[in-house]
């Protein structure tokens, strides 16, 4: 029994080269990524670094290389980094608009299997360069820092629906569902911004929705936690909505598969009004104005997605889910058949303190 | 005299020449010879200056046996106020009674015969408030080094019949009284004879302190753990009496040993019980996590700079990169560098006078500390760490198990060098196998925890109120589990109903 329990400590002890080191200090450690398609069939990639500086600041280090094949790019880059790249620290990967136009599951694929790439992180598409996008300077804290921080409160409390790694991957490889990307555009060397949101066929980026849909989008897609939506009541009257919180279901029924109901239900407060007094009977006119809104702008949306032949919000998914026995097969042809009804429920909790 | 002293020489018939011939050679031998005023019977008293009490004898004996009826060694008894005078033909004793601090007296008409008169000086030291196991509230008094006054404070304490105290001598040269308690009719017979079974086999020459006894009876010694229990607090004994545990008082030593104990009381302390149960409940919790958090920050710090970097939070990496960005070490040697210094601060503190030993911890915190940070020896993030590390390890009320501690971060930091965190963890297993299979007395070490009792969990983690608390541990198998009768205590109502 002794000798047996040396045996693992002796085992442990004649295999620690196995184990390949990397000391944070000693690594340059990949934080952001941008990759682009050149014309003739090669890849261009750029690596962001954030240098740590003595001083608490940091600074914005990229190199960039192009490959005729993606797995070249890495190791192109590596020829031009002091120390070794590891890719456990990214943060954000931003694709090129003609490479998402290509296709992104090989450069995604990679993430995926690299099990130091937390899953949560951001992957986004850009309008014009990607490159320069991580070329720019952004701020104290680093480029990365702010393209992460940039995404994930715009998802957390603006229109953004929820996107990542995994987010992506999933709706990558669910039957009747297809994936979303935010799409970034750099204003100039010290500004980004979200400018829309990409949607894919697959992995292949189909139709840029506008930030004006995104609202209506998210309400599709995702739950709002906290968004908030200005609703106009004809002349001089604007009531702004906020911490509004949404739910939606889907209804299918085995009796009418080819129709899809969508229930919206919507928790606002009015703390912004530009008119006199709050009534109730304002109340109950901005819950219509917005339920009016919302119907009809869904409503476009989704007919939309039906027109391109694309399924964001997962309708494909819905039908496998929720209608026992559905010959998936024939979902190409049903999503062209189908009909959409949605039914909003919006609720004004609150309208402020002084009455 | 050692040899005179061996006990196989005791065996074969020791003549009496042979004793004083050895005991002649110490100075404070002392044999003199007096007449008694009434009979005139001549006497003579032997002891060994250095072991009585001069005062009892020139008071309380020699105008007695010089004034007094003398004509057998039986007046003795009559003449004499003192309640230990004993009379006995047996030659092998005298030895024995003499280095106890009797005086022999012995009369020309009776030679075979010796009486013996107890004059023992007994030097004490006077009762001190507790130093390693202080606590604010509750109370003060600390064991010392003299048995009978360390029993005493136990029996004051229990002062019922069922307390039974069995005294045995151990050490062939220190003859070191050592006196095991237990509770009859609550405590295990089975705990009880392994105990006195144990302490009955002891073979060692000198037993100085109780920390002889903990290494001799120990189930596993060679284990880094501690598995019996040793405290300088006469409340705890009576606590842990009460409870059916057994204690062992060594004389000479001011620290009593508890058994069978688990690992759960080397971390709780005396204080939780005078404390309401919600803080100490609190306070346990907190201990538990210092434990744990000194014993794997520094090795968990080692595993993720070197090889999981990616687990570092994005906000944290900045700060840990910029603070090793001089450091020409790597995460081990500088983790280990600084482990060593505080170890060797601790080590040059305690074996310091106070005064000195104050200064060495300023000289060592602040100046070291600081000028390795400012020469880019080590980083200012793992000194906050390894500083943090030995305070928490600071917190475990018993001064032994937080050595232990401190000595088993040393292997986990060799894992995490090797392994990474993967390294820890089978650190751990190992650690964790190795107090599965510890015994203390017989009985798991682990329990609560392993074998699962729930019903002793109530005073582990966490410690519940007296009122939950009607039942004795579990684990002790005590003849009387009931501690009291709780619809017996509900009954009685409030003087106000």
């Amino acid at each position: 029994m002794k000798k047996l329990f040396f045996i693992p400590i002796f085992l442990m002890l004649f295999t620690t080269g196995c184990v390949p080191k990397s000391i944070i200090d000693d690594i340059n450690i990949e934080a952001a990524s941008a990759f682009d398609e050149l014309e003739d069939d090669t890849f261009i990639g750029t690596v962001l670094i954030q240098e740590y500086l003595p001083d608490q600041s940091t600074e914005n280090k990229t190199f960039t290389a192009t490959a005729n094949l993606r797995r070249d790019l890495l190791l192109n880059i590596q020829r031009q980094s002091s120390e070794p790249l590891h890719l456990g620290g990214l943060m954000v990967t931003i694709f090129g608009d003609k490479l998402a136009d290509r296709g992104i599951i090989d450069f995604v694929d990679n993430y995926q299997r690299d099990p130091s790439i937390g899953a949560r992180n951001f992957l986004a598409t850009s309008s014009g360069s990607a490159l320069q996008i991580l070329k720019g300077e952004y701020g104290p804290r680093g480029n990365s820092d702010y393209l992460n921080n940039l995404i994930e409160h715009n998802m957390r409390y603006r229109d953004l629906p929820e996107t990542n790694l995994h987010i992506f991957i999933r709706d990558y490889y669910t039957k009747g569902k297809d994936p979303y990307l935010p799409e970034l555009r750099q204003i100039n060397n010290k500004e980004v911004e979200i400018s829309g949101l990409s949607l894919f066929k697959k992995d292949r980026e189909v139709h840029v929705l506008p930030t004006e849909k995104m609202f209506f989008f998210k309400l599709l897609a995702d739950r709002h936690s906290n968004g908030s939506f200005k609703v106009d009541l004809g002349i001089d009257k604007e009531a702004e909505i906020k911490s509004i919180a949404s739910k939606r279901k889907i209804k299918l029924s085995k009796k009418y598969p080819s129709q899809v109901v969508i229930h919206i239900k919507i928790k606002g407060v009015i703390p912004e009004y530009t008119g006199d007094k709050i009534t109730p009977q304002i109340v109950k006119e901005v819950e219509k104005a917005l339920e009016k809104e919302v119907n009809k702008e869904c409503l476009s949306l989704v007919k939309q997605f039906q027109e391109q032949g694309i399924d964001p919000i997962g309708f494909g998914f819905y039908h496998r889910k929720q209608i026992r026995g559905y010959d998936f097969k024939k979902w190409e042809e049903d999503y062209k058949r189908l009909t959409f009804k949605i039914k909003t429920d919006v609720n004004i909790v609150e309208t402020g303190v002084v009455e | 005299m050692k040899r005179w002293l061996n006990k196989k020489q005791n065996e074969t018939k020791p003549n009496k020449a042979d004793w004083e011939k050895t005991l002649e050679k110490s100075n404070d031998f002392t044999r003199s010879n007096y007449i008694n005023q009434k009979s005139n019977v001549h006497f003579c008293l032997t002891f060994i200056a250095t072991l009585v009490d001069e005062q009892i004898i020139q008071q309380g004996v020699l105008p007695y046996l010089l004034e007094g009826e003398l004509k057998t060694l039986e007046d003795i008894k009559k003449t004499v106020p003192s309640a230990d005078v004993e009379i006995s033909n047996d030659q092998t004793v005298i030895d024995k009674k003499i280095l106890n601090g009797y005086i022999m007296l012995t009369i020309d008409s009776e030679p075979e015969h010796f009486a013996f008169i107890a004059t023992q000086k007994e030097i004490v030291r006077s009762l001190s408030p507790p130093e390693i196991e202080f606590s604010v509230i509750g109370p003060k008094e600390a064991f010392v080094e003299s048995l009978g006054q360390n029993l005493n404070l136990i029996r004051k304490r229990l002062p019922v019949k069922e307390l039974i105290i069995e005294e045995y001598t151990l050490g062939s040269l220190s003859q070191t009284k050592v006196a095991v308690l237990y509770m009859e009719g609550i405590t295990n017979e089975d705990n009880i004879n392994t105990v006195k079974q144990r302490i009955s086999e002891v073979e060692f020459d000198a037993i100085t302190d109780s920390s002889y006894i903990v290494q001799l009876i120990s189930d596993n010694s060679n284990s880094p753990f501690p598995q019996l229990l040793d405290t300088e607090r006469p409340d705890r004994i009576a606590g842990i009496l009460a409870e059916g545990k057994i204690a062992i008082v060594v004389d000479g030593s001011p620290h009593v040993l508890i058994a069978p104990t688990t690992l759960i009381e080397f971390f709780s302390s005396f204080e939780d019980y005078f404390l309401n149960w919600i803080l100490a409940s609190f306070f346990r919790l907190i201990r538990g996590c210092a434990v744990l958090f000194s014993l794997l920050v520094t090795p968990i710090y080692v595993a993720v700079l070197s090889y999981h970097y990616e687990l570092i939070p994005k906000d944290l990496l900045g700060t840990l990169v910029t603070s090793r960005r001089q450091i020409p070490l790597p995460p081990i040697l500088e983790a280990l560098f600084l482990e060593l210094t505080i170890e060797l601060l601790r080590e040059a503190g305690a074996r310091l006078p106070t005064k000195v030993g104050q200064t060495i911890g300023i000289v060592g915190g602040i100046v070291i500390g600081t000028a390795s940070v400012e020469a880019g020896l080590t980083s200012n993030v793992l000194l906050i760490i390894v500083a943090l590390a030995a305070l928490a390890s600071f917190t475990t009320p018993v001064y032994k198990m937080g050595n232990t501690i401190r000595l088993l971060r040393f292997p986990f930091l060799i894992f995490a060098e090797l392994w990474g965190l993967l390294g820890i963890v089978f650190a751990f297993c190992i650690m964790l196998t190795h107090l599965i299979r510890l015994t203390s007395l017989g009985r798991p070490f682990l329990e609560p925890f392993y074998p699962p009792r729930a019903t002793d969990l109530k005073d582990a983690f966490i410690r519940l109120p007296f009122n939950k608390q009607t039942l004795r541990p579990l684990f002790l198998r005590t003849k009387n589990r009931t501690r009291y009768n709780k619809k017996k205590a509900t009954e009685k109502k409030d003087i106000d109903e």
